[in-house]
């Protein structure tokens, strides 16, 4: 596999490293998203298992 | 009677087993960034050979050379073979064009006697691109489809980790302006690429390589026998299964986008969603083999693969199921029937909403787009029956005053009729979906087709399609391409 070669324009280390940061940031909101849809939805099901 | 009871009630819940695993990819999807990262991950730009089959491309392909040749990717790392499958509008002369204006990164490639279908148009750029040698990966893409930017350049990263055979990228649908079927297929592409492909990730194992964006290494290209499968419809998806079973992993790199103009209409939907379908059944045929053994590589043959694979591939039998076993309990013991049917709704509404509430927190901007969509995918009849499930007394009283209102005495027998019809929803629906695809090629009656999409849901749309894959399977029915239209729509803000 070829390394990275120097292109004009191109994204530098520096950029890459922040797009990667980046996406790691949005996949951990992600999975924080989640667990709080889970928590809503089991807060509904037991509201409206106590409401009959 | 109990024993009979208790069978029927199990037909209904084999109805719930879609949602379960629909419920499992998402909640599987959430655990993204705790999946096993790639052991190198770099910034590499492997010497990529991109494959385009062409047949009539004229209205798009300018468009895809040019984005491909501003790609965020070094130029010398790029070759772009564009296989034109005699095509008779002016693909040939604008590919004489864009080689003039790219010389060293488009070279068309072009075959006078066309029309075998896509996978041997590819098959001869493959052939074409082995024999240069030139190569580290082939990047196999549709004419259509808009690489954004950085797309290829994230995808290639993937390279870096000699364990990674292919990568996928995430395929959105970009048909500006929007029309309510682009707005249901780019919800359906959030749960279906965006969820289902990132829970695949976790679990380490892919049913697909998005057809539009595969990105296959050199080694695993030559593992597979160097060509791709010409003997089924779903090529991409025997290429994935295969990389995989040669022990290579296969990735999707959800921030990898890439756009597609995919069908404005029912019944250009139903001919692709066809294709696909009759695909899968033949995959299954064909792999008959790997599911459920375990020691299998690649992990094909695991439960929750096969859990994920055949939820899709047999929905139309567990919804037959389901209805079934609510009308034969319906005439059996009414009062657990009527528990059983609330039972599988208060099921489905637990999922509706976790499905529906994740895909809009997975992919928001497409959601903001999308969102009435998203709500309206099972329909609205579904919705209602959804509604009676969560609040049958306030239902049936709004109700009657409604029908009251409309000059209806509610009766004995109305009553009846409805409960009759929402037990057998799960099935009526896919055949309305059927009659909907009807109307949509009657030149009178297509504008009736939107509408109705939205009542009668655009999930049993896709459930009827791959009912009539199994009768067209079951027929031996001829295997047709039919190439999904394309008229250059993506918009420039995609």
């Amino acid at each position: 596999m070829s390394d990275a070669p120097s292109v004009p324009g191109a994204p530098t280390e520096l950029d890459l490293a922040a797009e990667r940061e980046r996406e790691r940031r949005f996949e951990r909101w992600l999975f924080i998203r989640q667990v709080a849809i889970v928590f809503v939805l089991v807060a509904l099901l037991v509201i409206h298992a106590l409401l009959g | 009677m109990l024993a009979l009871d208790i069978f029927l009630a199990a037909l209904v819940f084999m109805g719930a087993l879609p949602l379960i695993a629909g419920c499992f990819q998402f909640g599987v999807a959430g655990l993204h960034c705790f999946r096993r990262r790639a052991r190198v991950e770099g910034n590499v730009h492997p010497r990529v050979a991109v494959v385009i089959p062409a047949w009539n491309e004229a209205a798009v392909i300018q468009r895809t050379l040019d984005q491909l040749a501003r790609l965020e990717y070094p130029p010398e790392r790029l070759r772009i073979y564009v296989v034109d499958d005699a095509s008779d509008d002016d693909t040939p002369t604008l590919l004489r064009a864009k080689a003039h204006e790219y010389p060293g990164l488009v070279f068309p490639l072009r075959r006078e006697h066309g029309g075998e279908g896509k996978s041997h148009t590819i098959n001869h750029g493959l052939r074409r691109v082995r024999a240069d040698g030139w190569y580290d990966a082939v990047l196999v893409i549709d004419a259509d489809v808009i690489f954004t930017g950085g797309s290829l350049r994230r995808m290639a990263r993937h390279l870096a980790d000699p364990e990674v055979g292919a990568a996928t990228a995430y395929i959105k649908e970009g048909s500006r302006p929007a029309n309510y079927m682009n707005r249901f297929i780019a919800y359906e592409y959030i749960t279906a690429q965006a969820a289902a492909r990132r829970a695949q990730n976790v679990l380490g194992v892919h049913a697909c390589l998005a057809g539009g964006a595969q990105l296959i290494r050199r080694e695993s290209l030559e593992a597979v026998g160097g060509s791709i499968d010409t003997s089924t419809l779903a090529e991409d998806t025997v290429t994935t299964f295969r990389i995989q079973l040669a022990g290579k992993r296969v990735v999707f790199e959800p921030h990898a986008i890439v756009w597609a103009e995919e069908p404005r209409g029912v019944d250009g939907l139903w001919k692709q969603r066809l294709r696909w379908a009759r695909g899968n059944i033949q995959v299954t045929r064909l792999f008959r083999r790997v599911w459920f053994h375990q020691r299998r590589p690649g992990g094909l043959g695991r439960l929750s693969f096969a859990l994920i694979w055949f939820s899709v591939l047999l929905m139309p039998v567990f919804l037959l199921s389901a209805s079934t076993g609510l009308i034969a309990l319906f005439f059996e013991n009414r009062v657990f029937a009527e528990h059983a049917f609330r039972g599988l709704w208060a099921i489905n509404v637990v999922v509706y909403l976790f499905i529906t509430l994740s895909s809009f927190s997975i992919d928001p901007r497409t959601a903001r787009l999308c969102w009435r969509e998203g709500i309206a995918f099972p329909g609205i009849v579904s919705l209602l029956i959804m509604l009676y499930t969560v609040l049958p007394a306030d239902f049936v009283a709004d109700g009657s005053e409604l029908l009251l209102a409309l000059g209806i005495h509610p009766s004995a027998a109305l009553g009846n009729a409805l409960t009759l019809f929402a037990y057998a929803w799960l099935t009526v629906s896919m055949l309305a979906a059927a009659a909907i695809r009807q109307m949509d090629r009657h030149r009178w009656l297509a504008w009736l087709s939107g509408p109705l999409v939205y009542l009668v849901g655009y999930g049993p749309l896709q459930c009827a399609v791959t009912a009539t894959a199994y009768i067209k399977e079951l027929r031996g029915a001829e295997m047709r391409w039919e190439k999904t239209e394309k008229v250059g729509a993506i918009g420039e803000a995609a």
